[in-house]
């Protein structure tokens, strides 16, 4: 500082550094709009930028209609041959006789789930919880798993700056918070697996805020942060605010299900898996068995896994007779201990 | 604990991508829409840019990723800046860097205790910047606006520090001359 005193030169340039500094430290800030986040990810997942995307040419109307006439009998033809396979299959609950009820045998699902492990590798391994229903149940079920999420996400949000300001030992405001973590993680789980079943559409917004979330609930389980404040933090990175306004759209009028469909939530690896069971996560334990549909949640890893058998619009109870024991398989099943 | 399995690399990501965003997303708006004078299209340049990470996180070191968004904003800038030329020429007269002047008389000779607190002299000052010329633009907003060493604009601007210094001694004293006719400094 002493050679700026002295040399006029260095102190014009100082004179002038400080005269542009006190200039520009009053500019206004520029903030992003709030949806910027959600716009980025929107775009991401749409692809958009991606180098497959760049590097696509365009394509005519007419070879994108010779794509989807390709596509669509290709498809047609895969249906037909699962369609086949489907039939010869000696699977009691596929050769039910009469499409109206479907009858659920704890026996026979055990059976059945034991011959789908050995066939496919990636099948669920332990015990599995039957849900059935109609098409319209899906709908139901998806609508209250939407509640509950956005319920929970909500009471999260409320509770955040509680918990931020301080390290806290309240245990039952913990087992709170876990609770509504698990349910969103609950949730998710449904509506993932109705959609990835073209049961439900949700808007890419909402898919983005549910894959936002679910990653960061995965993230925070796995590191152990169940009781930290980073918890909440990260919490907030997973657009709770966007939870709250998960809209979907039921594309059931469009679905054309075979004689009876099975679908199992498969998502989850044996490391997930062996994780779920140690924290006892509550998983959902599903029921569109009894009209109206209801979804619980209930503790225990053993439940997290579910099959969803659906069948078309059933028939008036009344237009053909029910058979012998079919009150009992509407019941939900007794939870396993 | 058992490793971590695919998916969990993947949430890892999520997140990090999103401290990114929270982080950095500001600061690259604020130096886009000084560069390209238009708010709009420096939100969509700034997303441009995070995208840009996104495909690229992997080869960025997390110690050069602040220097790395400015460098792609700053890319896409002069990208946007090049196709708006012909526009600019048509429908806006471009002051030269030689004879620039700026007079906006309503506000000349106001004191710099009054005028620093009026919305003009801020709107002074933006312009001021706006008109400087894109290479001194650039080495000015990431200096003294950002807050960047010589370096790391140097590592943005692809070009010596030398020349960094240079262009920002330049573009201060153009600063400060087309300031000081608007308000006194």
């Amino acid at each position: 500082m002493a050679h700026v005193d002295k040399c006029p030169k260095c102190n014009q340039v100082w004179e002038e550094m400080q005269t542009t500094q006190s200039l520009v430290f009053g500019l206004k800030q520029h903030q992003v709009t709030r949806s910027f986040r959600d716009d980025v990810w929107e775009r991401i997942h749409s692809g958009e930028g991606s180098p497959e995307i760049l590097l696509q040419e365009p394509i005519t109307t007419l070879t994108k209609v010779r794509y989807g006439l390709i596509g669509a009998a290709a498809a047609a033809a895969f249906l037909f041959g699962v369609n086949l396979l489907t039939t010869d299959n000696s699977s009691p609950i596929e050769n039910t006789p009469d499409p109206e009820v479907v009858e659920i045998n704890r026996d026979t699902l055990d059976n059945e789930t034991k011959d789908n492990t050995e066939k496919a590798p990636n099948a669920i391994e332990s015990p599995v919880e039957l849900v059935s229903g109609d098409l319209a149940a899906a709908g139901h079920l998806a609508t209250q798993a939407i509640a509950k999420v956005a319920s929970a996400a909500n009471r999260l949000r409320i509770r955040k700056p509680v918990i931020l300001r301080g390290k806290t030992d309240n245990q039952q405001l913990w087992q709170e918070v876990n609770q509504d973590v698990q349910t969103i993680d609950g949730g998710l789980h449904v509506l993932d697996s109705l959609q990835r079943n073209e049961l439900v559409r949700l808007e890419p917004i909402s898919r983005a805020c549910m894959e936002a979330a679910r990653n960061t609930l995965k993230t925070y389980r796995f590191d152990q942060h169940l009781q930290s404040i980073n918890l909440v933090r990260t919490l907030d990175e997973c657009s709770l605010d966007g939870l709250a306004k998960v809209q979907v759209t039921f594309s059931l009028p469009q679905f054309q299900a075979p004689q009876g469909l099975l679908f199992g939530i498969i998502a989850d690896d044996p490391v997930l898996r062996d994780i779920l069971t140690q924290l006892e996560i509550l998983r959902p334990q599903g029921g569109v068995l009894v009209p109206p549909p209801m979804i619980q949640f209930v503790p225990g890893a053993a439940q997290h896994n579910m099959i969803l058998r659906i069948r078309p619009n059933m028939p008036p109870p009344q237009a053909k007779p029910k058979p012998v024991g079919a009150e009992k398989t509407l019941r939900k099943r007794p939870r396993k201990k | 604990m058992p490793h971590l399995p695919h998916t969990d690399t993947d949430a890892l990501q999520t997140v990090a991508f999103n401290r990114v965003m929270a982080e950095h997303s500001s600061a690259l708006k604020a130096f886009a829409a000084r560069m390209l004078g238009d708010e709009l299209a420096a939100e969509d340049t700034t997303q441009d840019a995070f995208l840009a990470y996104y495909r690229h996180i992997h080869e960025v070191p997390e110690n050069a990723v602040r220097p790395w968004l400015f460098r792609v904003t700053r890319n896409l800038c002069l990208d946007q800046l090049r196709r708006r030329k012909f526009k600019l020429r048509l429908f806006r007269d471009v002051q030269r860097d030689d004879d620039f002047e700026l007079v906006p008389a309503d506000v000349k000779g106001t004191r710099p205790d009054e005028a620093a607190h009026t919305k003009e002299a801020h709107a002074a000052i933006e312009e001021a910047i706006e008109n400087l010329p894109p290479r001194f633009r650039e080495a000015f907003l990431l200096c003294e606006v950002q807050g960047l060493s010589y370096e790391e604009a140097s590592g943005i601007m692809d070009c010596p520090v030398k020349t960094v210094s240079t262009r920002l001694f330049r573009a201060r004293q153009r600063f400060r001359t087309a300031v000081a006719n608007i308000i006194e400094v």
